[in-house]
């Protein structure tokens, strides 16, 4: 399963569905996701309703993006975390980066 | 064809005899008296029977009634010969078992032409004989072949009682075999996966698929994975299995440990309904997706609808065996006609029940059998109360261990592949995606720091992030020598995974630096995360070997 992204919010809010795995395999992809973005959208949401693991690469991508987006107003959002992903946000605090729903 | 003739007069044989003869019915045996008849017919088995009426001792009209007895299955011609002409006598030749009649004396073609229509029945009452005992043969083989299969699913496909007893359904197959399907486990997380398909059609056919699918979904559930997961694992084997007319409606749903919420992921299937006195308090979630076994793995959907449960509300799920039940003019229940049998009921109960909600279903229909499988099932909201100790005594203890050269390291799916290999240890469902991400950490720590030597100082900035990854493709396919070993041993017994991973690179200085980045502004950093990590998640970490071994200790009932 590949990571796919969606507009919603008539195109205001850029979801990036993360699939089953999230870790270094998806480092292309993953920013493929958010390159070239259109000067519309103000939120990022990250869905990793389907996601059953990530390891601390896939952290370093998710703060990748930011540092990458630095330039932008931009609010980011981790949605639909499952409880043994939702452990490895909390434990890295990514609560201060990120708004986790 | 045999013809056996009976008359007392040698004449009136011969010229018989002769007559059948130049007609082509070579084959006559001859009977002087009724006795001699009876006897000849139970050893020669004739085809036809041509008996004269009046004879010394016993007469034709005696004859006839005792072969009639004799003759088996088939029906077997007695045509009278006689000279009595009275109406009377005529009719006697029928009622005492004969079948027709020639008056003596007779003409030549009439009696063949008779002769020959009633070999022509007996010709065709033969050949159904025989197809009927090919059918009675084939209706015995069926019958054995069913008794098998049947014994196959009912051991096959069996629910555990302490987990089914949190559910009031109903299973009405239209036939021996339900081509509906209902299935349920308790999940590691203390929750119940089911499953409500509905295959196409009905009969064994419909209920063959049941079986693989059954047999993935109690696999999938002691693996504690999520239902978009059960999804699409399911919807991989019927792919697989079936033909392409054949799929599965289904509903896929974890209810968790509260019992208070359900995620439902829903495909061709009628819609779900959660109970209410009230149309406006009535809450019906449709299916959003086709049925499974339709698209295939890019194409299909895996998104699933969350619905929360207060205290005391039901959920309804039904195949639409149920509101299709159709009244005499044709007109099918549907969802609207459930829907109002619900509102009654919970106007009058206050709650439904799986049992009169069917009872009152059928009442709208015409007929008293069912055209399709009928499955009801109702989940009331309330704790789930399932004991997962006997699991864990019976979890087997087991060591992995996955030795890995050069060439394995390159193969791009190798860490996908040892934590597969993983997650098949027993006792370890709980802390499932835990452990892959332990694993995953100390695999990619092994391989780019201690194989590929690659530095984490490069991913300091967005640029360099990306860098790094270059970087590290680049060193791996120049990579000729490697070696990393892992060894995952799990014990179940004491609640404990032991997971280690030891690398041919030169080790590194664990008490220095490394496990001590991640605190304060590391956190701004996009490296430095994985051994803080490592060390949040397990109950202990250390090393061996100047840094080339890691061990981590993990408790699997956190």
């Amino acid at each position: 399963m590949e990571i796919t992204s969606r507009f919603e919010n008539q195109g205001k809010t850029l979801v990036i569905d993360v699939g089953a795995k999230f870790d270094f395999s998806k480092v292309e992809v993953f920013r493929n996701a958010y390159r070239d973005l259109d000067s519309n959208v103000s939120h990022i949401s990250v869905d990793l309703s389907r996601t059953e693991y990530m390891d601390s690469s896939a952290l370093g991508m998710l703060l990748n993006m930011q540092k990458s987006l630095a330039g932008r107003e931009l609010s980011y959002s981790i949605e639909n975390a499952r409880p043994q992903v939702a452990k490895i946000l909390q434990i890295s605090r990514f609560d201060k980066k990120f708004d986790i729903k | 064809m045999k013809i056996l003739i009976v008359d007392d007069e040698s004449i009136n044989r011969t010229l018989l005899t002769n007559m059948l003869y130049s007609a082509g019915y070579k084959n006559c045996i001859e009977a002087v008296n009724g006795i001699e008849a009876i006897k000849l017919f139970d050893e020669e088995q004739p085809d036809l029977v041509l008996l004269d009426v009046v004879m010394p001792g016993l007469s034709g009209f005696d004859v006839a009634p005792k072969i009639r007895k004799r003759a088996k299955g088939t029906y077997l011609p007695i045509l009278f010969i006689t000279a009595l002409e009275d109406k009377e006598s005529l009719v006697r030749c029928l009622e005492v078992g004969g079948n027709d009649f020639a008056t003596k004396p007779f003409d030549r073609h009439i009696l063949i032409a008779k002769i020959r229509a009633h070999l022509q029945i007996r010709a065709l009452s033969e050949h159904v004989e025989q197809q009927n005992q090919a059918l009675r043969l084939f209706n015995q083989r069926v019958a054995r072949e069913h008794a098998i299969v049947e014994h196959i699913f009912s051991h096959a496909i069996v629910n555990r009682p302490e987990v089914l007893s949190h559910f009031d359904f109903l299973l009405q197959p239209a036939e021996t075999f339900n081509g509906d399907l209902f299935l349920c486990e308790a999940s590691p997380s203390g929750g119940i996966y089911f499953v409500v398909g509905d295959f196409t059609g009905h009969g064994l056919a419909s209920a063959i698929g049941a079986l693989p699918v059954t047999r993935a979904f109690r696999e999938l559930a002691q693996q504690g994975v999520s239902i978009a997961e059960i999804t699409s694992e399911l919807n991989r084997i019927l792919i697989t299995f079936l033909p392409n007319d054949m799929f599965m409606a289904a509903v896929i749903g974890e209810i968790n440990a509260s019992g208070n919420r359900v995620h439902l992921w829903q495909g061709g299937m009628p819609e779900v309904i959660v109970p209410a006195k009230t149309d406006i308090a009535m809450r019906k979630v449709p299916s959003r997706h086709m049925a499974l076994g339709i698209l295939d793995e890019n194409e299909l959907n895996t998104d699933y609808d969350t619905i929360n449960l207060g205290h005391n509300e039901q959920l309804v799920i039904c195949s639409d065996g149920l509101i299709e039940i159709a009244n005499k003019n044709g007109e099918m229940l549907l969802e609207e006609g459930l829907v109002n049998i619900i509102k009654v009921q919970m106007q009058e109960q206050g709650k439904v029940d799986a049992k009169s909600l069917f009872r009152q279903a059928k009442a709208h229909g015409f007929s008293s059998s069912l055209d399709d499988d009928v499955t009801l099932v109702i989940f009331n909201a309330k704790p789930v109360n399932i004991s997962t100790v006997r699991k864990v005594d019976e979890g087997l203890p087991s060591v992995h261990e996955i030795a890995l050269s050069a060439p394995h390291l390159k193969q791009p799916d190798i860490l996908q592949r040892v934590l597969q290999l993983a997650g098949q240890c027993e006792g370890i469902q709980n802390i499932r995606s835990i452990v892959y991400t332990v694993l995953s950490e100390l695999f990619n720590n092994a391989l780019d720091h201690g194989i590929l030597k690659l530095e984490s100082k490069v991913k300091t900035d967005s640029a360099g992030f990306h860098q790094y990854y270059t970087e590290r493709e680049r060193s791996l396919n120049a990579l000729s020598y490697g070696r990393i070993n892992i060894r995952i041993e799990s014990l179940p017994i004491d609640g404990k995974v032991l997971l280690q991973v030891e690398d041919s690179g030169e080790g590194f200085r664990w008490d220095r630096g490394r496990t001590l980045i991640g605190h304060g502004n590391a956190k701004e950093e996009s490296h430095g995360r994985g051994l803080p990590l490592i060390h949040a998640l397990c109950e202990k970490v250390w090393f061996e070997d100047g840094g080339k071994k890691v061990l981590c200790l993990l408790d699997t009932q956190s």
